[in-house]
């Protein structure tokens, strides 16, 4: 065996030895499993959505519960899982390249998981559904043929509604004329409002949406109140 | 003759140009990396035309990935160059600071070609030159047509030691 006598290693070598060449290789496949696993199974691993909503989730956050009226929503943006109860449904259900009739039971229950787009609704209707999602779940029925893939989903018309549930939701200001309750913590301080607009900031967690009363249940960062007096929770 | 003089000229410089051949490792050998390369562009090109969630953390990373092989592989390559002088083969190490052996041909002993199996297949190779005074040797890694490069080295030995044993003689 002949042995170098130049032994000498440059600043190159030293930078693109061994070591560097397995982490480079380990780098290599951590890049194809990311890509694999978020392209196929899920898609919001280690978004930048999930580190955001979790960076509001902080210690000093306000755990909150409430008993509500509705008021008119207009979301764009990404929802974790939305669920919806039709009623007296009329037009279509649009999901990539295949459209669902929904005007053949007066009823259906629609399920859309990873939704990223426009959702408007209000307290009867929903106006708008338009955006993509991973999975769609229509009456039971898993309609998305491919699992992870985000593809286009849209409701043709205005469809009424029995109940709403929104999971997995950041809103960083709503802003209303609230009425109702707002319950704090475990039960043990509760704020009836009057018609007094009221602002939550940096909303995290699920809002349900039933017999005309919206239940946000979740975590704010302040609730601020003005009607007569002003009132911050913080 | 005024054309047989620049041509006389021509001759000169590209017998003068071979004396002085610099020779730099070659970037086949990061064909495995480049490979990685085109590998995960083609993953993510995948990932676009069927429409599926590109994640932003794995596109930071393929972006560092990238930069990072790019980058040192031309460090590498540029920290390594050899030179083929009229008297003595020249190994340089290094950028910001230096590592200059002069190797007379006088002193060379022996030229080994060495190929691996990705190598051959590539059509490059590692010389290694032997020296009379010691055990060991110096590698030039990674060059093209190795077999090429040791037949200039033991060329230009021979040419300096004939002109070295005519003087002796005379």
């Amino acid at each position: 065996m002949i042995k170098s006598s130049h032994e000498f290693k440059s600043y190159g070598e030293r930078m693109f030895g061994a070591k560097m060449k397995i982490l480079l290789i380990l780098l290599f496949f951590v890049i194809i499993g990311l890509l694999f696993y978020t392209a196929f199974y899920n898609t919001s691993f280690l978004s930048g959505d999930i580190i955001k909503i979790s960076y509001k989730n902080t210690p000093s956050s306000i755990a909150i519960n409430t008993k509500l009226n509705i008021p008119e929503f207009n979301l764009k943006q990404e929802i974790g899982k939305i669920e919806i109860n039709l009623i007296g449904s009329k037009g279509e259900l649009i999901f990539g390249d295949e459209a669902f009739s929904l005007s053949k039971m007066n009823q259906h229950y629609l399920v859309l998981e990873n939704f990223k787009g426009n959702f408007f609704f209000n307290d009867d209707k929903i106006l708008v559904l338009d955006g993509k999602a991973n999975k769609v779940i229509l009456d039971g029925f898993d309609v998305s043929s491919e699992i992870g893939r985000r593809r286009e989903v849209k409701l043709t018309q205005q469809v009424s509604y029995s109940s709403l549930n929104l999971n997995n939701l950041f809103l960083d200001k709503l802003s209303y004329p609230c009425s109702g309750k707002i319950i704090f913590g475990a039960e043990k301080s509760v704020l009836n409002t009057e018609n007094y607009k009221t602002l939550f900031n940096d909303f995290n967690g699920s809002i349900k949406i039933h017999n005309n009363e919206m239940n946000l249940n979740g975590n704010v960062e302040s609730i601020k109140i003005s009607g007569e007096e002003s009132i911050l929770v913080k | 003759m005024p054309t047989k003089k620049i041509i006389g000229n021509k001759k000169k410089k590209e017998k003068k140009k071979l004396n002085h051949l610099k020779i730099k490792s070659t970037r086949k050998v990061y064909i495995p990396f480049y490979f990685m390369i085109i590998i995960i562009l083609g993953f993510i090109f995948f990932i676009k035309i069927t429409g599926r969630e590109l994640n932003k953390t794995a596109l930071i990373l393929m972006i560092v990935f990238i930069v990072l092989i790019l980058k040192l592989t031309e460090i590498h390559r540029f920290s390594n160059s050899y030179e083929i002088g009229d008297s003595s083969l020249i190994c340089s190490k290094g950028i910001l600071t230096k590592n200059i052996k002069r190797i007379d041909y006088f002193a060379i002993s022996d030229i080994n070609v060495h190929q691996g199996l990705l190598q051959r297949l590539l059509g490059f190779g590692d010389v290694i030159v032997s020296l009379f005074s010691f055990d060991e040797a110096t590698k030039i890694k990674n060059i093209n047509n190795p077999e090429e490069l040791a037949l200039k080295i033991e060329k230009a030995a021979i040419a300096l030691r004939g002109i070295k044993n005519d003087k002796i003689i005379s």
